[in-house]
């Protein structure tokens, strides 16, 4: 249910306080709010669920993912929780017991 | 269309699993939580591509699996009325209540129409004014712009005909619930992308650092699902506890700030029954009392309604990742698409309506 749709941007119009714009799935054409991403434009792409934008797609992240990571230092990791806070001081293993894990 | 068949690269994703057999040397149990997730992920046969280390248990992130039965039997009351359009997405149809499904209210003659977006059942309600128009406003966070649009524009409309059956659920509450249960076998997540998209993922470093469990931010296509189980690997084996974005094309760290203000100002926490597992507290959104004249459970008073699931159905332990739907004795006998028994069986990306559409009837190790 949560699935996003990647479309085009044609054209934007307002009409009865809604941002709407044309927008094409390949060949497939929908009219698609976009008061959730208002910096959306002619020519964007947006990412779209049920006939509503949620984001612009980031050109950076696409290329990112197209790439193959050799580590997770390839990922973004944008949490800002101070990493002393968050890495583990006891060895995983240890940790999991305590967890009760069968593994 | 740009952004989707260059993320289902055959190549791509063997290297990326090569690496996933590189990088794994003990056993994981990972969680997908969207269903969303689960679906493409049995589609594509992604979970037999891994290395025997890693197993996959599935998440509650199904709306139509954890709408619960008494909403349903709330939907087809009102669906009934003779008053009422009752629209809806087209996958919340076929669920059963406690004896039929909105499909047979429409069969009996009821107005129940299949919408794309709940802004069309805002249409509807402008142009039949001699009518109710009821949206059922089911979803987690990623549907919720959409659903409070309509609400907000019903009123900018000053339309008195148009209400909202809610039955909105969050993704953090679920996995709290999960984690806090003695049996989890969870070791690492993978967030819902899209959920991230609209909320963010700013709200999970506190449930990470609670129960020490790491986790990527992961998309839907073959690409994105198995770089998000690489990441989470990657984590789990160096001994970090940290959150990775696998989905950085569409999710940021703040994620839709606008769309989180509409949602807040139309919605307010509140406690929420899940089908199959029960109420999580502050589990879900309601309509906030400045906008209780859209909520359609008080508009047509249809709160004493109650019901009761099948006591043959696992479903719950399914949601939780504690046992598998071939674990269930009712699977792919009793309980089929057709005929469904619980929440996992009731959507084509439940668990067990996935694994039974693409063919899992047994164990893997039955099945070799």
């Amino acid at each position: 249910m949560c699935l996003g749709m990647p479309g085009r941007v044609s054209e934007v119009k307002r009409q009865d306080g809604l941002r709407l714009a044309g927008v094409s799935f390949g060949r497939l054409g929908r009219k698609v709010c976009l008061n959730q991403v208002p910096g959306a434009a002619a020519g964007d792409y947006g990412m779209m669920h049920a006939r509503s934008a949620v984001s612009v797609p980031r050109e950076a992240g696409a290329q990112q993912t197209l790439s193959i990571p050799g580590h997770i230092a390839g990922f973004e990791r944008g949490t800002p929780v101070a990493s002393a806070d968050i890495r583990l001081e006891e060895p995983r293993s240890r940790l999991l017991a305590s967890r009760g894990s069968d593994t | 269309v740009k952004y989707v068949a260059e993320y289902r690269d055959r190549t791509l994703v063997a290297d990326v699993i090569q690496q996933i057999r590189r990088t794994v040397t003990r056993q994981w149990t990972l969680m997908e939580i969207c269903g969303g997730q689960t679906h493409a992920i049995v589609r594509y046969g992604l979970d037999q591509l891994l290395p025997p280390e890693i197993e996959l248990v599935h998440g509650p992130g199904c709306p139509v699996c954890v709408t619960p039965l008494e909403l349903i039997d709330k939907a087809l009351a009102i669906a009934s009325r003779p008053d009422v359009i009752f629209c809806s997405y087209g996958d919340m149809l076929r669920v059963p209540g406690s004896g039929r499904d909105l499909f047979s209210v429409k069969a009996e003659g009821g107005d129940v129409r299949i919408v794309y977006s709940p802004l069309d059942a805002v249409e509807l309600a402008r142009k039949h004014p001699d009518k109710q128009v009821v949206f059922f406003a089911i979803g987690f966070e990623t549907t919720a712009p959409p659903n409070v649009m309509s609400v907000l524009q019903a009123r900018a409309l000053n339309l008195s005909n148009y209400s909202i059956l809610v039955s909105h659920v969050r993704v953090p509450p679920a996995m709290d619930a999960i984690l806090s249960s003695p049996g989890t076998r969870v070791q690492g997540f993978l967030l819902a992308g899209h959920v991230c998209t609209v909320m963010g993922y700013h709200e999970y470093p506190a449930l990470m650092k609670k129960y020490r469990v790491p986790m990527a931010v992961t998309g839907f296509e073959p690409l994105d699902l198995v770089r998000g189980i690489l990441a989470t690997v990657q984590l789990l084996e160096a001994g970090e506890i940290d959150i990775v974005n696998a989905y950085s094309r569409a999710v940021t760290f703040e994620g839709n700030v606008q769309a989180q203000k509409i949602i807040h100002n139309v919605f307010e926490d509140c406690d929420r029954k899940w089908r199959g597992i029960g109420t999580i507290p502050l589990s879900g959104w309601r309509l906030r009392p400045e906008f209780r004249e859209f909520d359609a459970e008080a508009r047509f008073a249809v709160d004493e309604i109650g019901a009761e699931e099948s006591p043959l159905c696992i479903a719950g332990q399914v949601l939780q990742g504690l046992k598998k739907p071939q674990d269930c004795p009712a699977f792919g006998g009793a309980c089929v698409p057709e005929h469904p028994l619980g929440a996992t069986m009731v959507s084509s990306e439940g668990a067990c309506a996935a694994y039974y559409r693409y063919g899992r009837l047994a164990h893997p190790a039955a099945q070799d």
